[in-house]
């Protein structure tokens, strides 16, 4: 009887040690600084090809959740949602087309999220300059798929505010649209309007030293 | 085979781009007046791509028959033809090849301004200087359309005139740009009713 009670405290001590162990992790994870991310100076630009003719075109509102420090990576995170109605394409026929439920079915799926699930440096110094990427979730329509995106970033002092630091991220991955449904119907034979959508990625955001 | 034009004649070279200027023309104008009014779609895509592949062609052609004009004589009208005919038939001439040379460039850069960028055959990408410019697209579109009316109208003047020689004035002037090889009734059955 004894025996068995001291097994069960022990299973439950350990227990608990790994239970704290996750929280403490998670609350460290809420700790990795938060960054403002100024919109007017960042950009989702998209790049598709009809008969063969490169297009590119950007997605003028979206928000984006950064916490980063680059000397704790796994408690750094990206969520990025991107208003798909705001695509704006250069051209009123396109824009409205986008729209459309063939397309990204704006009524149904207003947002397109891009969510990290985890952050690498791949050859960054210790301020956090270098090179990066982020795995993460894509989600486009109903559809969600692991993406990875390689990207640059560096980080420095704001020469406006120097009690603030500036990071600038740059990255550009290639997705394929149809992988994402979207072109549908007669839009899925890829000869007129190509499969693959290069996506170019550029971030501004600032954060108090 | 006459190659380059004489005094009384057109040769092979006008004759072959004269007519190849008509089949782009009418090309060009049945894939334009499909095209605008089709639902979008793949077909309206490759149909506006094929629109702007023939107009970089005419705008070629073209550029070849100025030049051609340019090394070679061209043939008078017949003599006794009234100088306001002579007027009207040059101003008209010269009408002709400025739109054909204009309304091309007036399409790039409508295309390129509403970012669909001409990439002639698929292969040679045209960059326009203008950029992406939606205001500038929309104007552009207003001047294309105006000149495509404006040489529809031209056109049918010039073959008014044409027609108007041959079978009125029962003259050389239509004979001999036909595209076949045909017999001239030479200078002094041009001026039958001057005369």
């Amino acid at each position: 009887m004894m025996h068995v009670t001291r097994r069960f405290i022990v299973t439950a001590t350990m227990l608990a040690g790994a239970a704290l162990a996750l929280l403490a992790d998670a609350t460290l994870a809420a700790d990795a600084p938060e960054w403002t991310v100024d919109a007017g100076k960042s950009s989702i630009v998209f790049t598709g090809r009809q008969m063969g003719v490169p297009s590119s075109g950007r997605f003028k509102s979206f928000t984006a959740k950064v916490k980063f420090d680059p000397a704790d990576l796994p408690a750094s995170a990206v969520e990025v949602v991107v208003d798909v109605a705001s695509a704006d394409a250069g051209n009123p026929d396109i824009d409205k087309e986008l729209k459309q439920a063939k397309w990204f079915d704006a009524a149904t799926f207003p947002t397109v999220r891009f969510v990290t699930t985890a952050l690498r440096a791949k050859t960054a110094d210790s301020a956090g300059k270098g090179d990066y990427e982020a795995a993460a979730r894509l989600t486009i329509r109903d559809v969600t798929a692991d993406v990875v995106l390689p990207f640059k970033l560096d980080i420095a002092p704001d020469s406006a505010d120097p009690s603030q630091l500036v990071a600038r991220m740059t990255g550009e991955l290639t997705i394929s649209r149809t992988k994402f449904g979207v072109g549908r119907d007669e839009w899925r034979d890829t000869k007129i309007v190509g499969d693959e959508v290069g996506l170019k990625i550029e971030v501004l955001a600032r954060r108090k030293k | 085979m006459l190659i380059g034009n004489t005094a009384e004649r057109f040769g092979f070279v006008t004759k072959t781009l004269h007519w190849l200027t008509l089949v782009l023309l009418i090309g060009s104008f049945t894939l334009a007046v499909s095209m605008v009014n089709m639902p979008f779609s793949p077909r309206k895509l490759e149909f506006y791509s094929w629109h702007k592949w023939v107009g970089v062609t005419i705008f070629l052609v073209v550029l070849l028959r100025l030049g051609w004009r340019l090394i070679n004589p061209v043939p008078q009208p017949p003599q006794g033809t009234p100088p306001w005919q002579r007027r009207l038939a040059g101003w008209s001439h010269a009408a002709l090849y400025a739109i054909l040379i204009v309304m091309p460039v007036t399409g790039w850069i409508m295309s390129s301004a509403l970012n669909l960028p001409v990439v002639y055959l698929g292969l040679i990408h045209i960059p326009s200087p203008f950029g992406v410019d939606r205001a500038l697209g929309e104007t552009m579109k207003v001047v294309h359309l105006s000149l495509a009316i404006a040489l529809l109208t031209l056109v049918a003047v010039h073959v008014l005139a044409a027609l108007y020689h041959h079978f009125v004035q029962r003259d050389d002037v239509l004979r001999r740009m036909l595209p076949w090889p045909a017999r001239l009734k030479g200078t002094n059955a041009v001026n039958w009713k001057t005369q």
